[in-house]
């Protein structure tokens, strides 16, 4: 098991777009494109293993189809050599995730009870702590959870 | 997401104990995750979890 691919690709297996997502799902290139969360959220590249002689090009008209909304680009080990050169000479802010991984035989001491969403006014309720939490739009919030909440299980 | 209004009462430590509790459910042997150096990274490091690598990410 490769932990790396696991922390970076896997999550992308599971990812549930929201209605107007267009997802891109390649063996050398991962995007998606979400016009209804401008501010953030569902807009990013996650995979990027192009040739390296495309990928000026690459980088430019990606950045361009993102205009007007909020966008992350994650570049991962396996990805193209030189990209995140690249696209920090191309003046983009920098931070930077830690990717984990723990064994499932965690059990700690909580002081709070977990319940699942099950219903509309769950759903809403957890909508409006994300809105509040990162200052987002509730209405797109609202409408993909309650789409993820619709949508068989992909756990993988 | 925690609403600073209620951190301190165990909303994280419980709703990762469902999770945890869910992959068990379901089978599998480890959990994933992409966690943020400053917040969510020091505190599941201190639960056991080991990173695998330190991955840039940009934006405009």
């Amino acid at each position: 098991m490769d932990l790396t691919d696991e922390v970076m690709d896997r999550p992308l297996d599971a990812l549930v777009g929201a209605e107007d997502s267009v997802i891109i799902d390649l063996p050398e290139w991962h995007q998606v494109t979400t016009l209804s969360f401008a501010s953030g959220g569902l807009n990013g590249v996650a995979r990027c293993r192009i040739d390296p002689a495309g990928l000026g090009e690459r980088i430019e008209t990606t950045i361009a189809g993102y205009a007007g909304l909020r966008w992350r680009w994650t570049v991962g080990a396996n990805d193209t050599p030189g990209l995140a050169a690249r696209l920090r000479a191309r003046g983009l802010s920098e931070r930077s995730v830690i990717g984990l991984w723990r064994a499932t035989d965690l059990s700690v001491p909580d002081g709070a009870e977990a319940a699942e969403a099950t219903s509309a006014d769950d759903v809403a309720a957890f909508s409006a702590v994300m809105a509040e939490g990162w200052s987002a739009p509730l209405a797109p919030l609202l409408a993909y959870n309650t789409r993820l909440a619709l949508t068989p299980d992909r756990s993988t | 997401m925690v609403l600073p209004r209620f951190r301190g009462r165990g909303v994280y430590r419980a709703l990762l104990n469902a999770r945890f509790s869910l992959a068990r459910k379901l089978g599998k042997a480890i959990v994933t995750c992409q966690a943020t150096p400053q917040t969510s990274g020091p505190i599941l490091q201190a639960l056991g979890f080991q990173s695998v690598g330190t991955f840039p990410v940009f934006g405009p």
